[in-house]
């Protein structure tokens, strides 16, 4: 619940909690095999669409695509064998080398496999915001709400799982400060 | 053909010919499509049986003697076997007669055939030529109606339905006189318009869009593709099964063949991105799959017909050692590996002539990239040729961009216009953003309630995890459709008619009007721009006018018009008149005597060879005795050739001078 903020505030809140907190999602993938009957593109993007859990205190955004640092992206493997019978592989199959960034939930469906089809895949998670893609938006509701009472809005947040809604909201907070900070620093350079 | 009576459903076409499937326009009930339950015969049942049947039944067989009888008030009438007289029949008989036989065919006895026609015509004035017309052969279209003192299904033909008292639904029937009923209300209507929800609500035009657009939607058109080589095919690859339903829909298992996607619709004119039939896609959605889609295109690469224009040499696929494949990425077999990202310029293929040891690439040309999806080898009928023929098979992604074609199934159809960022749409209280912005002005003249309906019946759907039917004919004025799925969703705690309280994503304020919305199954049509956008700043020229080519695919220009031209002129903008006609086409220089007034006399005479100077040759006019006077003046290029044409007629073409 917000009291006594203005609007146009309350709403920029809300717009960066849809798209300004940076949360990570799968952004690269080697295909090394394929034989499902989904093409590669379609898999990965269904890969990229998997909310990971992100932990903002130890990595930090990519500033430019060219660069690579070890403490932006995060290698998950998905490596299955043939089996004998039809299959759903579930998010819970891949395998993160970062022990906090995987996926929400272990039940999220990728690929069907038939007996004989195999997949192997070494996918690339990285930080993002959701201005790029909305693999990326923090949260997947953000919905500013007015009361009966002047001048008092109820905000709520529904994240992907990525991230707790408290932390969107104090993210986005933060991150509108710095923008206003940022766009101060940029008029005193003018004036 | 303008005449208007040869496009009418005439009562012998009811049933036969859907009343709504037909195109608009000039072929308007010319070209017709059946409904659903009617058949063609195709065989020819036995009917020898047939007159001895008859005669049993009380004809009098052909030169049978005649009986006098007491009356003799009625004349007789003939009957006839598949145009053949086999007896005669008093008018009052024939009439028995063909009850009898009727009730015989609808039950299967007697041997009489499911597929007889028995077409009683009744002396008439001004009817036809009456009589008993049986017919049994093969091309006549038949339908399904209930035999109403059988209570059997009875197929009837075009012939006799004329004659037949069929009523449509129950409250109608007229006593002792309906023989027969339809078995559904929508038996009507052709396969695909059946497929429209609600069709009963919408203005009749709107289906009959919706007909022509069912036909060009994007969807499922086949789940053997690894086994086909279509030249081009397109797949929905992120389809949905619809949550609001005809009963043709599971009737034809079109579950199977999934055409769309149930897009969250919300009825707002928003930014004005949403006029004239533009709608607003939202881009989350878009990036989370919606309507994602692809174009299958194969190629067929025939080494033999490549081998005939280099004078039959020995052709085949692969590289050469010393070929540079990491370079072009080819592999040993002379092709991209399966699932290669082509761009325009790369490899795509390369063959060994083996008479000269030298192998040639062939490279990819489309401008829109491709994966290569598939190799399928060609071999010949005996399985022992040499493999000279493969066929490559491309997927073209071709997910939704601006300029891209969507339809509901109400003959709605709308291109997107802008994919907006989810911040800046609409949001409802409850948080739902729509995939869909649709313009309110799309409803009160086109008239499409059936697209109302089906917004509440899919938002109901989803609110109770239902699948609704969507069946034409079903709801009637005592029990409406906005009051059933009015209940459904405030049963769900939402407002009776469909509306919602919503806020504007851009500045978070709440909007005056509470705003439509729900769940409709848009489809994704095959109209793209990327088949269709022409662009040209310059390119490539006609060799005779030196004007710029037309058409699409050889990056011409369109034609600027003479009523674009009498537009310029209108409005008195003759430098961009110029520019148009002249500059930017076929603007060139050329030598004219100013004396003679001809383009074709200045000639480049050489002088005496005293030196290899220019300077010693001139321009001369070979008309004038003193050489004329040669200027350069600027002219269209087809207007030099407008005049070297003339004079090939013997016509002299003179430029005044003034």
């Amino acid at each position: 619940m917000m009291r006594n903020i203005p609007l146009p505030y309350a709403n920029a809140i809300r717009r960066i909690c849809l798209n300004g907190v940076p949360v990570f999602a799968i952004d690269k993938v080697s295909v090394r095999e394929n034989s499902s009957v989904m093409a590669d593109e379609a898999l990965a993007h269904r890969l990229g669409l998997i909310p990971l859990k992100t932990d903002l205190t130890e990595f930090k955004e990519l500033k430019s695509v060219d660069t690579d640092h070890d403490t932006s992206k995060v290698m998950l493997i998905l490596d299955l064998e043939e089996s004998d019978a039809t299959r759903t592989v579930l998010s819970g199959e891949l395998t993160s080398e970062d022990r906090f960034v995987k996926p929400v939930s272990a039940d999220i469906p990728i690929v069907v496999l038939a007996p004989g089809q195999k997949v192997w895949i070494d996918a690339y998670a990285r930080l993002g915001r959701g201005t790029e893609h909305a693999k990326w938006n923090s949260a997947n509701i953000a919905v500013l709400t007015e009361t009966d009472e002047d001048e008092e809005r109820i905000l709520t947040v529904e994240s992907t799982g990525a991230l707790p809604p408290e932390q969107i909201v104090l993210s986005a907070v933060e991150e509108l400060s710095n923008r206003i900070s940022g766009f101060k620093e940029l008029v005193s350079q003018v004036a | 053909m303008r005449t208007t009576s040869v496009r009418k459903l005439l009562p012998e076409a009811w049933g036969f010919l859907c009343p709504v499937h037909t195109p608009d326009g000039t072929p308007c009930g010319l070209l017709n499509h059946l409904a659903a339950a009617c058949r063609v015969v195709t065989s020819t049942p036995p009917t020898v049986h047939l007159p001895k049947l008859l005669v049993s039944l009380g004809m009098t067989p052909l030169g049978a003697p005649t009986v006098a009888v007491g009356d003799t008030g009625s004349s007789s009438v003939s009957v006839l076997l598949d145009g053949r007289v086999v007896g005669e029949v008093s008018q009052a008989q024939a009439a028995e007669i063909a009850i009898k036989l009727r009730t015989l065919k609808a039950l299967g006895k007697e041997k009489v055939p499911s597929t007889l026609e028995i077409g009683l015509v009744p002396v008439l004035t001004g009817g036809q030529y009456p009589g008993l017309f049986l017919m049994s052969g093969p091309a006549r279209m038949v339908r399904p109606v209930l035999n109403l003192s059988t209570n059997t299904t009875e197929m009837i033909g075009s012939f006799e339905q004329v004659y037949m008292d069929i009523a449509v639904v129950p409250e109608e029937a007229i006593k002792d006189a309906t023989t027969h009923m339809e078995l559904d209300e929508k038996a009507m209507l052709s396969a695909i318009a059946q497929l429209t929800p609600y069709s009963d609500f919408n203005q009749s035009p709107r289906n009959m869009y919706q007909c022509q657009m069912g036909k060009q939607t994007m969807g499922t058109p086949a789940h053997s593709l690894p086994y086909r080589m279509d030249h081009k095919l397109y797949k929905l690859q992120t389809p949905q099964v619809p949550m609001v339903r005809p009963y043709a829909h599971d009737h034809l298992k079109i579950d199977n063949y999934p055409h769309g996607t149930n897009a969250v619709i919300c009825v707002i004119s928003y930014t004005g991105y949403d006029m004239e039939d533009a709608m607003i896609l939202n881009k989350a959605s878009y990036e989370r799959g919606f309507a994602h889609a692809s174009v299958y295109k194969t190629e067929l690469i025939d080494l033999q017909s490549i081998s005939k224009d280099r004078g039959g040499a020995n052709l085949q696929f692969g590289v050469l050692p010393g070929d540079n494949t990491a370079k072009t990425g080819l592999e040993g077999n002379g092709f991209p590996p399966i699932g290669a990202y082509l761009q325009e310029g790369d490899a795509f293929y390369s063959y060994v002539d083996l008479d000269a040891g030298v192998s040639k690439v062939s490279y990819y040309k489309s401008i829109e990239p491709a994966y290569l999806e598939q190799i399928k080898l060609l071999g010949d009928e005996s399985g022992e040729g040499r493999l000279q023929r493969v066929f490559l098979k491309l997927r073209v992604n071709r997910n939704p961009i601006i300029g891209d074609k969507f339809a509901s199934r109400h003959g709605q159809k709308g291109i997107c216009s802008q994919k907006w960022p989810v911040e800046n749409m609409p949001f409802t209280e409850s948080g739902m953003v729509p995939d869909i912005i649709f313009n309110p002005h799309g409803y009160p003249s086109r008239m499409t309630i059936g697209m109302m309906i089906e917004t509440m019946a899919g938002k109901s759907a989803a609110l109770h995890g239902l699948c609704h039917d969507a069946t034409p004919f079903t709801f009637s004025e005592d029990n409406s459709a906005v009051d059933y799925f009015g209940r459904l969703l405030k049963k769900a705690g939402y407002n009776y008619y469909g509306n919602e309280r919503m806020y504007s994503g851009v500045t978070g304020r709440e909007f005056e009007a509470d705003i439509f919305f729900g769940v409709v199954y848009y489809q994704r049509l095959r109209h793209m721009v990327s088949d269709k956008f022409q662009v040209r700043t310059t390119g490539p020229i006609d060799i005779v006018t030196h004007q710029p080519v037309k058409g699409r695919k050889r990056a011409g220009g369109i034609r600027f018009g003479e009523m674009e031209r009498d537009s310029l002129l209108a409005h008195g903008s003759s430098f961009l008149l110029q520019d148009r006609l002249l500059n930017c086409s076929d603007r060139s220089l050329s030598r004219l005597c100013k004396k003679c007034g001809s383009l074709l006399s200045p000639m480049l005479v050489r002088g005496p060879s005293t030196g290899t100077t220019e300077s010693s040759s001139r321009w001369r006019c070979q008309v004038c005795s003193d050489g004329g006077q040669i200027e350069i003046i600027t002219v269209p290029y087809v207007f030099r050739y407008l005049v070297a044409e003339l004079a090939a007629m013997n016509i002299r073409v003179e430029l005044s001078t003034c």
